[in-house]
């Protein structure tokens, strides 16, 4: 919404000046930063197919490794891609409460316009007249100045800096330093960053062969970040890859409902069952994996 | 003590190329995210600045945080690359020191 000039003339000559916001374009950006996220999950779930096919009929130690170190590549990948999603609501906020704030201020100086076009056919009565409501018009467009101000300095300012602190932990795990680790007699050397890094010694061992069956008899995690349908009760039958399928999708899961809540700043009843329930399926899935 | 190994180079070699451009197209998102310019036109009041910083480093925080997982989806593809060549070379290195092979041929 532009200013329009004779409201900007009349703010000049009481001395303020309407907020310089252009909210549309701060909304365009908003939605810029939306338009990109369904690109990287899509990718995200591209990568994961490629590797299930890529390693299918792949085991042994290196294999294990390698799997490991793909919960980690992938599960960055999503993560990364939920945490961009919290974003553009924050953004698009702001475009409102500016557009609000600047709305405001138009309506305090159009109000003060139309007194003043009366109180000036009205002599010295209404020139006292005009200069006293030119103070409180004053007064009300720095209280909503400073109410605007406040609000975005203490709400929303805030949350932006929450995700870009959680942007840069993915960061720094995805560029973590972790060339010679892991397995360098199948990755070879060469000092790039390895694979085969990041593997959890106490599950690297013994891969039972898992068949060929990788049905959807559990729920998995779609691209809201959150684990959807049925959570395992047991995990008796379930393959190694099917294990750390669901353990990886379970984890985002719970980071992600943990990630809303916070930013949310409350949460209903239905959805903290929900994240218990998945807390517990979790564990049970650890358990299994230090049992062996 | 060696657990069951089985490994099909084939399917380590195509995987790695797959991977190859999964990385290409999550490194557009970034490169797409930087030229856009986000932040650029919101106004020049001096009231948005803090939040306009802020917003501007978030983007870019994001930007670099996706360039270095697509290294890592890079990454990830040379190490199969590397895998499926490694077994390879191992499997014909093997076939080399049996010394049947050498008087069948």
């Amino acid at each position: 919404m532009d200013t329009p000039p004779f409201i900007g003339e009349l703010a000049q000559l009481i001395g303020v000046d309407v907020l310089d916001v252009h909210s549309d374009n701060v909304a365009a950006d908003a939605g810029a930063v939306s338009a990109a996220v369904p690109g990287l999950a899509s990718v995200a779930d591209g990568a994961d197919s490629t590797m299930d096919r890529a390693t299918d009929g792949y085991e042994g130690e290196s294999a294990t490794a390698l799997a490991e170190n793909w919960q980690g590549v992938g599960g960055g990948l999503r993560q990364t891609a939920a945490t961009m999603n919290v974003l553009p609501p924050v953004v698009n906020g702001f475009a409102s409460v500016a557009s609000a704030a600047k709305v405001a201020e138009i309506t305090q100086l159009v109000s003060l316009a139309s007194v003043m076009k009366a109180a000036l056919g009205a002599g010295a009565v209404g020139a006292g007249v005009a200069a006293s409501r030119m103070a409180v018009t004053r007064a009300a467009v720095q209280r909503i100045k400073h109410t605007f101000e406040r609000g975005v300095a203490t709400r929303l300012t805030p949350a932006v800096d929450r995700i870009t602190l959680r942007l840069e932990e993915l960061g720094e795990k995805a560029a973590g330093p972790r060339g010679g680790l892991g397995n360098p007699a199948l990755a070879g050397a060469g000092g790039r960053v390895s694979p085969y890094a990041g593997r959890l010694p106490e599950t690297a061992a013994g891969a039972e062969r898992g068949g060929t069956r990788m049905g959807m008899r559990w729920g998995k995690k779609d691209e809201t970040g959150k684990f959807h349908g049925d959570l395992p009760r047991t995990t008796n039958d379930m393959t190694e890859k099917e294990k750390r399928r669901i353990q990886k999708d379970l984890e985002d899961s719970i980071r992600t409902r943990e990630e809303e809540e916070a930013w949310l700043g409350h949460s209903d009843a239905g959805h903290r069952r929900r994240m218990e329930d998945e807390r517990k399926a979790l564990g049970m899935i650890k358990e299994d994996f230090n049992e062996q | 003590m060696y657990g069951r190994f089985e490994a099909d180079p084939e399917s380590l070699a195509a995987g790695s190329g797959q991977m190859g451009r999964h990385a290409e197209r999550f490194q557009a998102v970034p490169r797409h995210l930087e030229q856009l310019g986000l932040g650029g036109s919101w106004g020049s009041d001096g009231l948005m600045a803090p939040f306009l910083a802020a917003f501007a480093k978030c983007v870019q925080t994001g930007a670099r945080t996706l360039s270095a997982q697509a290294a890592a989806l890079d990454a990830t593809g040379g190490g199969l690359a590397d895998t499926a060549a490694t077994m390879r070379n191992a499997d014909a290195d093997a076939g080399r020191v049996v010394p049947a092979r050498e008087s069948a041929t």
